[in-house]
Formats: C-alpha cells, sequence, structure tokens
C-alpha cells in the first residue's frame, strides 16, 4: 500500500521539484512515515499489535462503521436530509479521528530530532507533512464514505457521484480547518502532556460514539419513521455546513437551481477552499510555532488548582475508612491518584461508563410499543440496571494491572512488604470506591426515581453482589500488582474468556436476584450473607503471598 | 579548501534565551570561539551551564540566537544546508522511530544525506556488523536497550562521512569495551583531519581523549585549553579537580554530611 501511495506521487515530480522542495527526500520521508502509520495500531484497540498492515485494517473499520451509517439512512427518501446527515457524519467522524488517532502523528517532536540536524530544507519538510495529512484525511473519508459512493453510483448515476466526492473532499479540508483551529486554542492554553491528556477524553468519547452507533442507530430507525423525513430550509440553514454540501447535492440531483441552492453551491465551494488558504497563510506557521514550543512545555508553569487539597480530602476520607493497614490505605491512595492519570487505564475503562450509559437507554426504552412508564414500573427490568455495573468493576480490575511503563513498577519488589495482597486489596478498594460507588448512585437515584424507594434492599443487595464477584475473579486469575504488566500483544483469547465470565456472572447474579425477588424478605436476609462473603474474601486477598504473584 | 581548513567553527557572541512564561532566561551569555580542524574538543560545564544549548544551535536544532556562527566556512544563518551535508549529531538517548527496524532507520538517513542506495546498504551492513547489532538489524527499535539506542544514533551520526562531528554525551549507557572502540574511532577520525565536538560529563574521556578543553559556567567560558594548560593554571591533578575548581563548588564533603545527617535523623 505504502508502495502504491509514492508510485502516485510520481507524475507530480516535476511540479514538486519547482516549488524548491527536493523529490527524493520527500518520497524517503513520506515512505518512513507511512510505514510507521502502517504498523500503528487504532487507538480504539486495546492491545498492541506488532503488525505491518494496520491502514488497511483501520480502512476496513472505517466501512464498516460507514456502511452502518448508509444502511440506516438508506430509507430516506429527501435526498437533502439523507446527504446532511451523511455530510454531518463524515465531518465529525473526521475530526474526531484527526484528534483521537492522529494527533500523535502530527504533533510528532522527534520530527525535531530526526530530521532537522539533517540537510533536509524547511519546504521539503512542511510537504511531506502536507502530503502525509492529505493522504491521511483522503484515506480517512474515502473509506468512510465507499459504501455511500456506491450507494449514489446505483440511485444517481455516474454524475452525482463525481459531484459527490468532490463536494466530499470539500468537506474534509473544511473540517481540517476546523481541527486545526481546536489544536491552536487547546496549544495555546495547555503544555504537551496536558494536551495528550484532554486528547485522551477524545478517544474515550470515540469509542462510546462507535459503540453508540452500533448499538442505538438500528433501532432508533425502527423507532421514528424517518423515510418520509423532510426539511425545509429556514434562515440558520446556511449557517451550517453540511447544508452547504447536501444543499448542492440535492440542486444538482432534482435539477433545481434556484437562489437558495446557488447560494448552497457558492458557500459549500468557497468557504472551504477560503479556509483552506486560511490554514496555509495563517494557521500553519502558527501551528508550527506552537509544536516547537511544545517540546519545552515542560517549563510551562503548571497551574495547581485550588480544589486540590479538597479532593485529597476526599481521599484521605475514604482510604481511613476503607483500608485496615497502612498498606493497604498507602496502595488505596496510589491507585487513587494514578488511575485518574495513567492514560492507558483511563482510555481503556473510561469507555465502559459510555456503555452503562447506551445500555441504560436502550434497557429502558428496548420497547417496539411507545414509551410507557407504568409497564417500566411493573416490570423487573431494574435487575438489568442494577447490575449493568458489572461492565465496569470488570474493566476497572481487569485493566488495573497494566501500563505503558511497566518497568516503573520496580519499586514493589524492593519494598520490605511482607504480602502483596495488601496492595491488591487496597488497589481493589480503591478503584472500587472511586468509580463504582459514584456509578450505583446515579444508578440507584434513576432506579428509586422510577420505581420506589422499595427498591433500596434490591440496589444495596446488588451492589455487594457486584464487589463480591468482581473481587473474587479478581483474586481467583493470577493476581499482578497494579500498573506493572505491558499489555499482552496476544491476548485474544484471554479476552475471550473474560468476556464469558462477565456474561456469566451477570447472568447467575441477575438469575439470583429474580429468584430471591419472588420470596419476601429474602433480599434483606441476603444482604448480611453477601457482606459476610465480601468480607472473607477481602481478608483472603489480603494474604495473597509473594509466590501468587507472577 | 584552504580558506576552509583555516577554521571548522568559528563563533562570535553566541547568545541564547528562552522565555520561561514572561521572564526572559538567558542560557547562553556570549560565547566565542575558533576551533581548528583536526581537533578534538572537550566541552564541559555543570548542569544547566549551556552545553546542550550550543551543541543544538551549532547543529541547527535551534535557530533562534544572537551572535555569528560559521561552519567550515558556511554561514549558519544562511547556508545552513551545506553546513548539515557536512556534520553529523549524536545526541544522549534522542528520539527515534521507534516502530522501525534500525536498518530501515539507517537507510532513511543515508537517503536523507543523498547517498547511494548500494552504497548504503554496503555501510548498513558493516557498520551493524562491528557494533554487533547485526543480530538485531530487523527487529523494531522500541525492544532495544538504551545502550542498543545510543550505537544505532552513533552509527546515523557517522554514517554519511561527515567533517565535524557533535557530541552530545555519546556513550550514555555503553559498555566498557563499546567505550573504548568509540574513543579509538574519535582519535582515529581527528588524525584524519576531522573535527570533534565533544559535550560530556564524563571527565576521565574528556580528558584522556580531549586536545582541548573548554569549560563553561552559567553560559560564558570560564577555560579554554589543554588539559595541560588548565592543569598548570590550577595545579589540581586531575580534570575532576579542575572542574570542581573553577566552577567554584567547594565543600563536598561538608554537603555529604549534610545530607547523611538528614536520612539519619
Amino acid at each position: 500500500m505504502v508502495k502504491f501511495i509514492l508510485i502516485c506521487l510520481l507524475p507530480f515530480k516535476g511540479i514538486i521539484r519547482t516549488m524548491g522542495v527536493d523529490f527524493d527526500q520527500l518520497r524517503s520521508i513520506l515512505r518512513i512515515k507511512l510505514t510507521m502509520d502502517n504498523r500503528r495500531s487504532l487507538s480504539l484497540s486495546q492491545k498492541k499489535k506488532e503488525s505491518g498492515n494496520q491502514l488497511l485494517l483501520q480502512a476496513f473499520v472505517y466501512a464498516v462503521v460507514g456502511m452502518l451509517m448508509g444502511i440506516s439512512l438508506s430509507s430516506i427518501k429527501s435526498p437533502l436530509v439523507s446527504y446532511t446527515v451523511f455530510f454531518a457524519f463524515i465531518m465529525i467522524m473526521i475530526a474526531m479521528l484527526m484528534i483521537s488517532e492522529f494527533t500523535n502523528v502530527l504533533i510528532d517532536t522527534r520530527d525535531n530530532h530526526i530530521l532537522m540536524p539533517r540537510p533536509v530544507n524547511s519546504r521539503t519538510i512542511v510537504m511531506a507533512k502536507i502530503l502525509h495529512i492529505a493522504f491521511y484525511i483522503t484515506h480517512m473519508s474515502l473509506s468512510l464514505s465507499i459504501f455511500y459512493i456506491i450507494n449514489t453510483i446505483i440511485n444517481h448515476g455516474i454524475f452525482a457521484t463525481l459531484l459527490l466526492l468532490i463536494l466530499i473532499v470539500l468537506a474534509s479540508l473544511f473540517t481540517l480547518f476546523l481541527t486545526n483551529i481546536f489544536y491552536l486554542g487547546l496549544m495555546n492554553v495547555v503544555s504537551g502532556q496536558k494536551l495528550k491528556d484532554i486528547i485522551v477524553y477524545f478517544q474515550i468519547a470515540m469509542a462510546i460514539l462507535f459503540m453508540g452507533a452500533y448499538q442505538l442507530l438500528p433501532r432508533m430507525m425502527d423507532f421514528i419513521n424517518i423515510a418520509e423525513i423532510k426539511m425545509n430550509i429556514h434562515w440558520w440553514s446556511y449557517l451550517i455546513p453540511p447544508v452547504w454540501l447536501s444543499g448542492t447535492m440535492d440542486g444538482f440531483i432534482n435539477g433545481i437551481y434556484d437562489w437558495s441552492h446557488l447560494l448552497f453551491l457558492i458557500l459549500g465551494i468557497l468557504v472551504p477552499i477560503l479556509s483552506l488558504f486560511f490554514v496555509i497563510k495563517v494557521l500553519a506557521p502558527r501551528f508550527n510555532i506552537a509544536l516547537a514550543q511544545l517540546d519545552v512545555a515542560g517549563s510551562k508553569k503548571q497551574k495547581v488548582s485550588s480544589n486540590g487539597k479538597e479532593k485529597h480530602k476526599i481521599m484521605v476520607f475514604f482510604s481511613r475508612l476503607c483500608a485496615q493497614t497502612k498498606e493497604e490505605a498507602t496502595a488505596f491512595k496510589m491507585i487513587w491518584l494514578m488511575s485518574g492519570r495513567e492514560r492507558k487505564y483511563k482510555q481503556t475503562v473510561y469507555p465502559a461508563f459510555g456503555y452503562i450509559l447506551i445500555f441504560g437507554l436502550l434497557i429502558l426504552f428496548n420497547s417496539k410499543k411507545s414509551f410507557n412508564l407504568e409497564t417500566l414500573v411493573a416490570s423487573k427490568k431494574y435487575l438489568f440496571l442494577i447490575y449493568l455495573p458489572l461492565f465496569v468493576t470488570f474493566n476497572l480490575t481487569q485493566q488495573l494491572a497494566f501500563s505503558d511503563q511497566p518497568k516503573s513498577s520496580w519499586f514493589y519488589r524492593s519494598l520490605p512488604l511482607s504480602n502483596p495482597g495488601q496492595i491488591l486489596l487496597g488497589a481493589f478498594k480503591s478503584v472500587i470506591v472511586k468509580y463504582f460507588l459514584p456509578t450505583i448512585i446515579v444508578i440507584s437515584g434513576v432506579c428509586l426515581s422510577i420505581w420506589g424507594i422499595n427498591l433500596l434492599d434490591d440496589i444495596i443487595f446488588g451492589s455487594l453482589s457486584i464487589i463480591l464477584i468482581t473481587s473474587l475473579i479478581f483474586s481467583w486469575q493470577n493476581p499482578q500488582l497494579p500498573f506493572s504488566t505491558e499489555r499482552n500483544t496476544q491476548d485474544t483469547g484471554g479476552n475471550f474468556v473474560k468476556g464469558i465470565l462477565l456474561m456469566l456472572s451477570g447472568a447467575v447474579l441477575g438469575g439470583i436476584h429474580y429468584g430471591l425477588s419472588f420470596v419476601p424478605y429474602s433480599v434483606l436476609i441476603a444482604i448480611p450473607i453477601a457482606i459476610i462473603l465480601v468480607f472473607l474474601n477481602f481478608r483472603k486477598l489480603r494474604k495473597v503471598a509473594w509466590n501468587k504473584i507472577n | 579548501m584552504s580558506e576552509k581548513s583555516l577554521t571548522a567553527i568559528s563563533i562570535k557572541n553566541l547568545e541564547n534565551s528562552y522565555t520561561n512564561g514572561n521572564i526572559p532566561n538567558k542560557v547562553l551569555k556570549g560565547i566565542n570561539l575558533e576551533i581548528q580542524p583536526g581537533q578534538i574538543i572537550g566541552y564541559i560545564g555543570p548542569n544547566g551551564a549551556g552545553k546542550s544549548t550550543t551543541v543544538k544551535i551549532l547543529c541547527g536544532l535551534l535557530s533562534d540566537f544572537d551572535g555569528d556562527i560559521n561552519i567550515l566556512g558556511y554561514d549558519l544563518r544562511t547556508q545552513s544546508l551545506e553546513i548539515k551535508k557536512r556534520i553529523g549529531y549524536i545526541p544522549e538517548n534522542a528520539a527515534l522511530y521507534d516502530t522501525l527496524t534500525p536498518r530501515e532507520y539507517l537507510q532513511f538517513v543515508g537517503e536523507l544525506h543523498a547517498m547511494d542506495a548500494e552504497d548504503i546498504n554496503l555501510k548498513i551492513e558493516k557498520l551493524l556488523d562491528l557494533f554487533e547489532m547485526k543480530a538485531h538489524a530487523d527487529e523494531r527499535l522500541n525492544s532495544f536497550s538504551k545502550g542498543m539506542r545510543q550505537k544505532i544514533l552513533i552509527i546515523s551520526g557517522l554514517i554519511h562521512n561527515p567533517d565535524i562531528i557533535f557530541m552530545d554525551e555519546p556513550l550514555s549507557g555503553l559498555d566498557a569495551n563499546s567505550v573504548i572502540i568509540i574513543k579509538e574511532i574519535l582519535t582515529q577520525l581527528a588524525r584524519e583531519g576531522k573535527t570533534i565536538f565533544y559535550s560530556s560529563h564524563i571527565m576521565d574521556v574528556v580528558e584522556k581523549i580531549s586536545d582541548r578543553i573548554i569549560l563553561i559556567d552559567d553560559g560564558r567560558i570560564i577555560a579554554d585549553g589543554s588539559f595541560e594548560d588548565l592543569n598548570a593554571k590550577a595545579h589540581s591533578g586531575s580534570l575532576e579537580n579542575i572542574f570542581t575548581e573553577l566552577t567554584g563548588t567547594s565543600g563536598h564533603s561538608e554537603k555529604a554530611e549534610e545530607i547523611i545527617n538528614v536520612f539519619e535523623n
């Protein structure tokens, strides 16, 4: 694939040379960059893979997402509506992907050290960067829209498709402009490390978005009768970028050439091109300056947050409440702080909260009939809601062992620690209190407001069962100290087993709870039993010795 | 050629500052140097004295400086490309493109220097073999140890046969055998007429290989000359002692005692 792209460059050799660019160097840089891209796996995938074909794989993933979108759109009759949604989708996806996947490529401070001492002129470097970005955007937009392009060929013929291709390019350019502004704004406000932290949140949002699109879109299509949706053009329609492009498409397909469609055409072509000029002339130079400063950004003053002390108060309070030994309390506090800062941990665990939201909505509204509070109250759907946090607790505890810098865990073994179980238990309690407790409080808020206060015992029993099953699985596996191992390169089997375990324990717990709900007062009796079991398992976990740790 | 062989590097009134927030922080406060070809220059100084900054400016990594720099007869500001063709830069633990293999990375560097493809391959083979890295030639760099990465950095700095070699703590992480080899390489390269600008904290190495030692402190040159010259001035016997004396930090043993006191109480 890399070779093919480089060959595509050959016809432009003459033009590129006249711009003062060294063509051979340009090709070398691009080849290296693309080779590296090809080995860099999507940030959405949790495993580090030593693969050499990531670009094709990514294209495939994007195409599938685009297809899901395209299928749900294909029933819409009005081209204006369907293309508006399509362009909005393309633009949002490109912006999000630029931020979540391309940031590391775009903000690569290694370039400063590797390319600067070499005899490469700045025009060649800039050209390489532009072509690299251009390739990346083309790669994304084409794979995302491939389904819709085919759809357009079938429905509207070849000329409409050509127009669509042009409009996709324009949409990409305009998105590039928007992301550029976003980056510049961000880089002016925060330092390099902080920037990476913020980008992690975009990656998390991206993961949730993918999941949400996959789960919700097809159902939503059932829910609303979208085939007949029509859109009227108001004055503010001219302010929405996707409408410019879809308006142009609409005008072409239906053969309408009135004033409003002409205006859309002009806006759709002019604004992206103007924004491109703005990027090249104004934004790109500033961007490079900001980029060069990222290297020394460590010297930027860190803002000390004023509520830092307050946050620590909560942490110290809970560590005193939950931990029984000094070591446990230390581990509790350390994990409390680190779990909020370790990027990879956030990136893999935080999406689970989004999944809860998505599945929660699915459970509440998943009926072909219209939403009805009375039937909901009569049902026992609250059981699903109560056990949803299993997603979170499983992720929290399973991901705890992994870190990007596993080597920094050397200190565990250099400490005079009698049994590392104390650290495991402290870590376990820490993530449970920090993440599970707020989650279940929110969920119980929802449940109590729907089903009433007499659900309280069910919620307490449910939370205890979740803690019990998670801690059992946590201690049954070969436990590993927090943030001490590298993510396995090939662990698909393990993940599968974990998925099965998750489903199974959810079903078992839900089943038991469902059974208990028929026997009066049984839940109230089950609560103390659960407490004792949790307590016993904690005691076992605390005693885990060094020889059990691998 | 004749005018070029006069001076390899000429630095006049070099000043550099970076702004930390709104406070300008001056790193270099007027460095003046004339360096002849065929010399090994040991460039030493305490942490934060401006050593790395000087090297980075000379290699074209930092373009924001005041003063005039002339390298091999070319002006650094206007003819940096010509200079970069003729210099090699070996930094300490610097960034590499981690997902590449040494072979790919070195090939890339060679191509940037417009070397002939066959020539590149030949040299990569030989150099990787000589540095005992041949077994790892097709592994990705992210699995390499510190010393292995440093070897790749050294090869990438020398592969295009530069006239001047800038080194910033180049021996970091290397084992004793490799250190001896590198020292020998540097001595022989200097004999061939190449200039070596060597910045380091390891005083023993600097003392042994340098023809001329430049000591900077707080952005200024405070001593300049051969080891014998410096020794004659300071009468201290070793470069380590001279360094301590000239950079004005004394009372090390008292400080050590204080530190121990903190631990014990």
